[in-house]
């Protein structure tokens, strides 16, 4: 009786794992390493006005920068490429991340997608993406873009990716607050700003979070250094005395309730504070694109106040990137490059998606727009956040530093110290 | 004199009895208006102050605009389509492996069911990606890369991931259920097809109904593997998806939010109130769970 | 040999019934989850789909990987011995009310399961602007503006134990009405009988509940229990919405840990390490469970 019953489970088992062979081989006949040989096989030689091909480009754009690629981008890119179609597919925000990791794993990535610009090291070090700098072009192409977008592209001596399109954040300034304030004019200079909001007694500069997106531009701001020129090391830069002074510039803002960080205190969100209570916050250029009366409420873009001389800000954006997976390598790198002309850029712009061109800062359409211009400028003093495939890692040892410092009340110095080694490790 | 007490002090105790159970609803109410009056809102990004729990107005915008959306009617008709034959698929497949657990002795019987109840404790979401891959190997005429992005591809996962878990809810009832009547078809000579069919089904609607609702309401909200399996497919979109395209890249208007939620929601609760007096009389608590 | 015949035709009998579930099963459930276990013991690049046997290494990174995986189990613990009660003895008593009442049973019926078939996004944004920080949340709001009960506002979803306060209240309310549902379909099946003795003996609504109601219910409170006891163990849209696990780390739960070992660090080892070990968990724990009700429970086997 024994005997049989385990004679049924096995069958059962034999059912599972004979589909896993089947599926097995599924997956090793024709996915990612297969459709790689595949790629190589009939796209290198391949020319392409030979028949038509189509490729696939994710995106996640929201309805006015859809409406703008569909209605101008992509028109010019038919006229200029009828025999490459291009089919776009638009993604919601939550979990396109997630989407991406699963693809790489079923081999159903899209040819070429807008990624964020912080994740494209990670996707090139787990072999999901081609090199774009081994195509001869591509240091013709790259020439144009400005340093800092381009630079997020760049994993172990390749590029990844072109630029798409950047941001990064300003101030965004309640003028009748700062009114109350005494100031009547946006302050220039950081120190101007605190002298007259320490009188207060109540928040007037907010932020939301501990992330590295939230709070590096403030540590920038009052002098603190993450790691050295070429990411290689945060000891010596992050538990710098510098970097020490600068936390403690922060914390000293918080205690004379100056400045309020959201998750921590929890104070009200700035983007509904902004309205009545704060003077300002750091937000990025969509805060004005979701608003057409910020004019008339007395909210203002303005550059982030310089403190001992300097402003700061860190640089936000998207890159294009080419699957490694893709079978149309080729268009799908044709496409992109398409995407960083200068055509598409401005066409791009309308939606308030900010250029990546060094030809475009100072064009016409940036320099008249009241919230443009002041972005553009602003981009002069923004830094790239640690390119690291550890991303994410790197970002939680910042957050959980910056959450011990604000609400456990830890040491400063051995906080910072800490987080550098830990840095260190992802940054091997 | 008696008996106009016990009618006194039963009234009395109904009238309790209602007081603390609306009293209850209300609590759990609480969501749900906040819910409702929020998608009469203006938000422009940010929560009204003070927060409102009762609707002061009837602005229905936010209702318009989801419902003018081009994509709003093909992301209603692939929910429907979807949910209603992956319900009806997944839960005939279910009692007939249900029956086949409760009422035929087979060998490794136990062993087959209990395998089937671990797979409920492992987290599903690692599964996505083996199944996907064989979703893709099943390639057909017609089907380049084999199910992926179709709505056989979805519904066939769909419908796998819930025989376990419905197989273990029908065969409780299955075999609470009496035994003299099956026997008595045996004897007439009739087999387990005839029992399954002339007996079981009929005398389990109100389980088999009860399953079909938890059912339905599962499929109708699952947002992920859709996501996944035919997310790259506009024309494949689902109400759940739909949902999350509402959640802006930088900002959100939280009143179409809940505009959206609301509106997919109501089916579901048609389909509730409609049903609830017909499910599950009785049978679960006879032998019901003997895992 | 009888014996191997008499298997084979029993075999015959429940093929029809039980394979196409099977099929589905193994091609869909069963695969897969032999793949998970088999990335667990390996470490899995995912574009290349290349997986190399490492043995127990995934496992032993996620017990040594610190703090970060004890609290995430520890806080799936503690939902499930914070909320499960609350549910169980919640549901069995709106059952039993409700089944009590002359008029309106349709209303309560309705009324406590739309929680149930609300999706758990919907509900978990909802809940969030409930807890949302400052006087914007309805909570706060109501606790330090209207009802004056305290005099400072939480920052609810951003600490330790009022974040995870919040999961569970979420668990509760999510899943009352559940149980309710089905301690109604149990109710109908304790005999009548019991209740009229009881009641000429003069025991009251509430000594019956006690008594009778809550004795008789046992083996659907086991179902019950199972269920969310499988539940507690996946917990994971509540801390992704509310929490995110924040303050580092302390309101996370071992389904959020595996979502952020996978997508976020693309270690599927290491993710499905996490996996089997919760499915182990759940399993032990449902195996205890079972042995002790079942001891005194009557073994009804049926044959056909």
């Amino acid at each position: 009786m024994k005997k049989i019953r385990f004679l049924a489970v096995l069958s059962a088992l034999v059912l599972a794992l004979g589909c896993m062979w089947g599926c097995g081989n599924g997956k090793g006949g024709s996915s990612a390493p297969a459709s790689n040989s595949e790629a190589n096989k009939d796209g290198e030689p391949k020319n392409s006005s030979a028949s038509e091909v189509k490729i696939t480009f994710w995106h996640t754009y929201g309805d006015a920068e859809e409406k703008a690629f569909l209605e101008e981008v992509l028109p010019l890119w038919e006229a200029a490429h009828p025999e490459i179609k291009v089919e776009a597919v638009r993604q919601d925000g939550s979990q396109y991340h997630e989407m991406i990791v699963t693809s790489f794993g079923t081999g159903m990535s899209p040819d070429v997608a807008r990624v964020d610009i912080t994740n494209v090291a990670a996707y090139a070090s787990i072999g999901g993406l081609a090199a774009l700098s081994d195509y001869p072009d591509f240091a013709t192409v790259s020439a144009d873009c400005l340093e800092g977008p381009l630079s997020t592209n760049l994993y172990k001596g390749k590029y990844y990716g072109l630029p798409l399109d950047t941001n990064c954040k300003a101030a965004v300034m309640n003028m009748n607050v700062m009114k109350d304030l005494g100031l009547n004019e946006a302050p220039k200079t950081m120190e101007e700003f605190i002298a007259a909001a320490e009188k207060r007694g109540s928040y007037s500069l907010n932020v939301s979070g501990v992330g590295d997106w939230d709070m590096y531009p403030y540590f920038w701001l009052f002098g603190g250094v993450l790691t050295d020129d070429g990411f290689t090391k945060a000891t010596g830069y992050l538990d710098s005395a510098a970097s020490v002074n600068a936390i403690k510039k922060m914390i000293e803002l918080h205690d004379k309730k100056v400045f309020t960080i959201r998750d921590i205190d929890g104070s009200v969100d700035a983007w509904d504070g902004i309205n009545s209570e704060y003077a300002m916050f750091f937000e990025g250029p969509w805060y004005f694109g979701s608003y057409e009366d910020t004019k008339q409420k007395g909210i203002e873009a303005a550059n982030i106040p310089t403190f001992n001389g300097r402003s700061a800000s860190v640089v936000g954006g998207e890159d294009i990137v080419v699957f490694s997976n893709s079978k149309n390598r080729d268009a799908a790198y044709e496409f992109a490059k398409f995407m960083t002309t200068p055509e598409a850029q401005l066409a791009l712009l309308k939606s308030g998606q900010l250029p990546i061109l060094k030809s475009l800062t100072e064009n016409e359409a940036i320099k008249s727009n009241p919230v443009w211009s002041v972005y553009m400028s602003q981009m002069n003093s923004a830094m790239a956040r640690i390119p690291s495939p550890n991303n994410s890692q790197i970002q939680e040892i910042w957050s959980e530093t910056i959450t011990n410092i604000f609400l456990n009340g830890a040491d400063v110095e051995t906080e910072l110290h800490n987080a550098a080694a830990l840095i260190d490790a992802q940054l091997k | 004199m008696m008996k106009r007490n016990m009618k006194k002090s039963d009234a009395a105790l109904q009238v309790l009895i209602w007081v603390l159970l609306i009293g209850a609803l209300f609590v759990f109410s609480v969501p749900f208006l906040y819910m409702i009056t929020n998608s009469f809102e203006e938000f422009s990004f940010v929560l009204p102050y003070p927060p409102k729990l009762f609707p002061t107005k009837l602005q229905w915008s936010a209702y318009e605009h989801i419902l003018s959306m081009k994509i709003f009617p093909t992301a209603v008709k692939n929910s429907i389509i979807n949910t209603s034959i992956t319900v009806v698929l997944a839960v005939f497949i279910s009692s007939l492996s249900a029956y086949g657990f409760a009422k035929i002795k087979f060998p490794g019987r136990e062993l087959l069911f209990n395998i089937y109840l671990f797979t409920l404790m492992m987290p599903g979401f690692l599964n996505i990606i083996p199944q996907f891959i064989v979703l893709r190997s099943m390639k057909m005429p017609g089907f380049a890369n084999g199910l992926v992005g179709t709505r056989p591809g979805l519904i066939l996962i769909y419908v796998a991931t819930n025989v376990c878990g419905h197989t273990f809810f029908l065969r409780s009832f299955f075999r609470g259920l009496s035994r003299s009547l099956s026997e008595s078809v045996l004897i007439d000579g009739g087999g387990h097809g005839a029992i399954f069919f002339k007996i079981m089904l009929p005398l389990s609607k109100p389980a088999i109904g009860t399953m079909a609702i938890f059912a339905f309401q599962g499929f109708w909200e699952e947002y992920f593997t859709a996501k996944v399996l035919v997310g790259a497919n506009e024309k494949m979109i689902t109400l759940p998806l739909l949902l999350q395209r509402l959640n802006g890249e930088h900002a959100t208007r939280w009143e179409w939010v809940f505009a959206a939620s609301i509106l997919a929601l109501i089916p579901v609760v048609i389909l509730f109130v409609v049903s609830q007096k017909k499910m599950v009389v009785g049978g679960l608590t006879q032998g019901s769970v003997k895992g | 040999m009888k014996r191997v015949n008499r298997s084979l035709k029993e075999f015959g009998t429940a093929l029809p019934f039980v394979l196409p579930g099977l099929l589905l099963v193994s091609v869909f459930i069963l695969y897969p989850m032999l793949f998970t276990i088999r990335i667990s013991l390996s470490d899995y690049k995912i574009v290349t789909g290349d997986i190399d046997f490492i043995g127990l290494l995934n496992f032993k990174n996620v017990f040594a990987s610190g703090s970060k995986f004890w609290f995430a189990l520890r806080n799936n613990v503690l939902y499930a011995i914070v909320t499960i009660p609350f549910i169980i003895f919640g549901g069995m008593l709106f059952a039993y009310l409700v089944n009590n009442l002359k008029h309106g049973q349709s209303l309560f019926r309705v009324g406590f399961y739309l929680p149930v078939i609300t999706s758990w996004v919907i509900v978990a944004l909802v809940f969030q602007y409930m807890f949302n920080n400052s006087n914007r949340g309805l909570i706060n709001y109501l606790l330090v503006d209207v009802f004056k009960v305290m005099d400072d506002y939480v920052p609810w979803l951003l600490r330790e134990w009022s974040g995870n306060a919040a999961i569970w209240i979420m668990g509760i309310w999510k899943n009352v009405g559940w149980a309710m549902l089905i301690f109604l379909a149990g109710l109908q099946g304790i005999s009548k009988d019991l209740y009229e003795a009881a009641a000429l003996d003069g025991a009251g609504i509430f000594k019956r509940f006690i008594h009778i109601t809550m004795p008789s219910l046992r083996p659907v409170t086991y179902y019950v229990m199972v269920n969310m006891i499988i539940g507690s163990f996946n917990v994971f849209i509540q801390v992704l919405m509310l929490t995110s696990g924040n303050p580092n780390g302390r309101t996370s739960t071992l389904q959020y840990l595996l979502y952020d070992r996978a997508f976020n660090q693309y270690n599927f080892g290491e993710a499905s390490a996490i996996g089997l070990i919760s499915a182990v968990i759940i399993l032990v724990v449902t195996l205890t469970l079972n042995h002790r009700m079942n001891r005194n429970a009557d073994d009804t086997e049926e044959t056909a």
